[in-house]
């Protein structure tokens, strides 16, 4: 197996998740189960935060961490197998955010802009932030045409090399057009106060 | 509200480390909000076509495995940035779980819930109507099993109250050292007085060991949590009035008894919190006083390590 493939097939986990799922008593041995806990925890936390952050409304963040953590602990003796925790814990935030979606009154103001792949299955969809998104595109509008169209190349990764080429500009405009008008979108979006 | 596609570096060296920053932080569901805005809506090609044969690469070392156009088109598709985060959350390398060690937002609110995890041991019964992650088998046994959980659940609960009431936390966790004797002096209150001749810093570092038996116990509920800050608070006094001879220094005498009048006015006011008409949640106000420790213990370290350097 070379370098690259084992950074992401191997397993680091297996040695805490095994302490995790061992029974709970005696004493000895729910000690053991909680440091493994708290050193899966430290380990996945910050990227399952990052993961939830796109999927769950500001203010339940912590919440749904903390429910995903609580699952995890109440689980894993009995419906945990002790291979690959990381993809484990994922499992459970996503049928959390599932059953959440499932929960949910329909709200207009907090839409959930999820469709469902038919290649991963269930939808586990991203939270759009659809007053960000508007207040960007009211704000682009206001835009110069040449503006608008240097700030879509460079926002969809184009290079100024790409940019003069194709839209006939020196260098040097394109340069200043373009930070000119990331200014004038800053200042736009700051007043439209989202 | 910020406009995180302005940041957009110039350099396009820069930019897969730039969106790889922003894959796995906090802000990823703003950006691609702001990129929908840019870009508009349009047929969405599959991240698998996108990744192509660069698939493992990417989960190895991140974006800058990706040639150019393939860059582009995730810029111009944000949809599937989510899916993509996704996919290195699940599957990537170190590399990608140093990006999240690395983002100070990030471990900040990973250490506030920390704080939390204790309350995990005391909770018999999920607060959210969950679902388990298990096979569609066990799936179907989950309505009788999860009663069976609550009450294992709580029996580990009840053997974790008569622990918390035993052991401090180093040995709960660590499982070292033999078992206490029983005692409610722990902290600043049970320092024993310093034997002559001991070096300032090795006083301020025991300060500061002492400090952190504040984490040994974490109180379940407000009087728990109450009865703790004023032990902390008794602490406190303790060190504003002693003698401090390990301190030859007047500078370093003066500077901890001034401190310790700051702490104690923190933890007062924590303690405030806790017993005003309208309290704080107990939660809450144990994450602001775990925080404030933190702090007591870093300034004892930090001026410990400044005496032994000069």
């Amino acid at each position: 197996m070379d370098a690259t493939a084992s950074a992401f097939t191997q397993d680091d986990d297996r040695p805490l998740a095994e302490r995790l799922r061992q029974p709970r008593a005696p004493a000895e041995r729910l000690r053991d189960a909680q440091a493994a806990l708290m050193a899966l925890y430290q380990r996945h936390a910050p990227g399952l935060l990052a993961f939830l952050a796109c999927r769950v409304p500001a203010g339940n963040l912590d919440d749904v961490h903390q429910a995903v953590w609580q699952n995890v602990w109440q689980h894993a003796p009995h419906a945990f197998d002790g291979r690959h925790f990381r993809a484990w814990i994922y499992k459970i935030a996503r049928n959390l955010l599932i059953d959440g979606v499932r929960r949910r009154k329909p709200d207009p103001a907090d839409d959930l802009d999820g469709r469902v792949d038919p290649r991963t299955g269930p939808a586990v969809e991203m939270l759009m932030d659809h007053e960000r998104r508007a207040a960007l595109e009211r704000c682009l509008e206001k835009l110069a045409e040449t503006a608008r169209a240097i700030v879509r190349g460079r926002m969809g990764g184009d290079s100024y090399e790409d940019l003069c080429g194709r839209l006939g500009l020196d260098a040097n405009k394109a340069y200043k057009t373009y930070h000119a008008a990331v200014k004038q979108l800053r200042d736009c979006v700051q007043e439209a106060g989202v | 509200m910020k406009l995180l596609v302005s940041d957009i570096p110039d350099d396009p060296a820069e930019l897969p480390r730039w969106l790889d920053r922003h894959l796995v932080g906090l802000d990823l569901g703003a950006l691609v909000a702001e990129l929908t805005a840019v870009h508009g809506p349009s047929d969405e090609p599959s991240l698998t076509d996108v990744l192509g044969d660069r698939r493992e690469a990417v989960l190895a070392g991140g974006l800058s495995a990706l040639p150019a156009p393939s860059l582009r088109r995730l810029l111009r598709h944000p949809r599937l940035l989510p899916r993509l985060q996704e996919l290195v959350l699940t599957e990537g390398g170190p590399y990608w779980r140093r990006l999240t060690e690395a983002d100070a937002a990030l471990q900040t609110r990973a250490l506030r819930g920390e704080g939390r995890l204790a309350d995990l041991f005391a909770e018999p019964a999920p607060t959210l109507p969950l679902r388990p992650a298990a096979s569609p088998a066990r799936q179907t046994r989950w309505v009788g099993w999860r009663y069976a959980m609550a009450s294992l659940a709580t029996a580990a609960a009840v053997l974790l109250a008569v622990f918390l009431f035993r052991e401090p936390l180093a040995r709960r966790v660590l499982g070292t050292g033999p078992p206490s004797a029983a005692s409610t002096a722990w902290g600043w209150e049970k320092l024993a007085a310093p034997a002559p001749g001991t070096p300032a810093p090795d006083y301020l570092n025991a300060l500061a060991d002492a400090a952190h038996e504040w984490f040994d116990q974490v109180p379940a509920d407000a009087p728990a949590l109450a009865q703790r800050i004023g032990e902390m608070r008794l602490g406190c006094s303790r060190l504003i009035l002693a003698e401090h001879a390990p301190l030859t220094n007047p500078e370093d005498r003066e500077w901890l008894r001034r401190k310790c009048r700051e702490w104690a006015a923190k933890f007062d006011k924590d303690l405030t919190e806790l017993e005003g008409e309208r309290p704080a949640p107990t939660a809450k106000v144990r994450e602001e006083m775990d925080g404030a420790v933190r702090k007591v213990e870093a300034a004892l370290r930090e001026r410990a390590a400044l005496r032994k350097a000069g």
